[in-house]
C-alpha cells in the first residue's frame, strides 16, 4: 500500500534516486590485452612496410594492405579501449594518490593510438607501445606486482613490461 | 531532515530490491556500523549501503549486502560530510 503510494508520488514528483551501486564482480583487470595490441600495431606496422618496399603490388598484395589497415585501426581502437577500462573501472583515488601522472600517461596513451590509426609508422607505433608499457608497469606497482622487462617471443620482437609472478 | 530515495540496482538484495523506496533521516551524530546510510560518493553518485567501520572522525565504509555490490575498497572511505542520512525505514515493493 504505501509502496503504491511512494511509487505514485514517484511518478508525479519524482523521488531522487539512491544507486545500490553493482559492478559485475569478475575484477579482472590486466593490461596484457593492450600490450598485445599494441605489439600488433608495430607488427603490422612491419608488414605494411614489407609491402611498400616491393617495386608494384599485386591484387593480392593490395587486399593485404587493405586488411592490415582494418586490422591496424581495430588494435588501436583495442589498445584505447584496455586502458580506459583500466584507467576507469579499476584506478581510484587511493592508486592515483601513488601514481603521479597516470592521467597524464593515459591521454598521451590515447594521442598515440590515434596517431597510429592516422599513419603507418614504426616509429609511432613503437612509442605507442613504450607508452603501453610505462602504464602496465605502474599498474602492476599499483597492484603491489614487481615486473620485469623481457622481449616477446614472436615477431616484432620488442620489449614488454610482464608481472614476475612466483 | 528526512528524505525518501528509490532504490536502483541489485547490491542490496535482499534487505532493498530495485524499486524499493527508502526513508531516511539526516545524522546529526556519527553512523553506526550496521546501519543502512544514503551517501553522495564522489565518483559513484548517490548510495545506499551498510555501514561496515566508523573511525573516530565519523568517516566510514561501506559494503552491499551481497557479491555483486562495488567492494569497500572500491567504494573508499566516506567522509562524514558525505553522509545524506540513515535509513529510518525500508519501503518494499512487495
Amino acid at each position: 500500500m504505501l509502496h503504491k503510494i511512494l511509487t505514485s508520488l514517484d511518478e508525479s514528483i519524482g523521488f531522487p534516486s539512491a544507486s545500490a551501486h553493482c559492478d559485475v564482480p569478475c575484477g579482472i583487470y590486466d593490461p596484457s590485452a593492450a600490450q598485445v595490441a599494441a605489439l600488433t600495431v608495430v607488427r603490422i606496422a612491419d608488414l605494411i612496410a614489407e609491402l611498400g618496399a616491393k617495386d608494384s603490388l599485386t591484387m593480392a598484395d593490395q587486399v593485404r594492405v587493405a586488411r592490415l589497415a582494418s586490422q591496424k585501426e581495430t588494435h588501436c581502437g583495442r589498445v584505447k579501449d584496455e586502458i580506459v577500462i583500466i584507467w576507469g573501472d579499476f584506478l581510484k583515488a587511493p592508486q592515483f594518490e601513488n601514481w603521479g601522472g597516470c592521467h597524464d600517461l593515459v591521454h598521451r596513451i590515447l594521442m598515440a593510438g590515434s596517431k597510429c590509426r592516422q599513419g603507418v609508422s614504426r616509429d609511432d607505433a613503437m612509442a605507442l607501445l613504450g607508452l603501453v608499457n610505462e602504464f602496465a608497469e605502474g599498474f602492476w606497482k599499483a597492484k603491489g606486482v614487481a615486473t620485469f622487462t623481457a622481449t616477446c617471443p614472436y615477431a616484432p620482437a620488442e620489449s614488454v613490461v610482464y608481472p614476475k609472478l612466483d | 531532515m528526512l528524505g525518501i530515495y528509490r532504490v536502483q540496482g541489485d547490491s542490496m538484495v535482499p534487505v532493498l530490491s530495485d524499486g524499493d523506496f527508502v526513508l531516511t533521516l539526516r545524522l546529526f551524530r556519527a553512523a553506526k556500523v550496521g546501519e543502512l546510510v544514503v551517501v553522495k560518493h564522489k565518483a559513484l553518485g548517490v548510495l545506499v549501503k551498510r555501514v561496515v567501520a566508523v573511525d573516530g572522525n565519523g568517516s566510514i565504509l561501506l559494503r552491499g549486502e551481497n557479491t555483486q555490490s562495488s567492494s569497500i575498497e572500491d567504494m573508499g572511505r566516506i567522509e562524514r560530510a558525505q553522509i545524506k542520512g540513515r535509513v529510518l525505514r525500508c519501503i518494499r515493493r512487495s
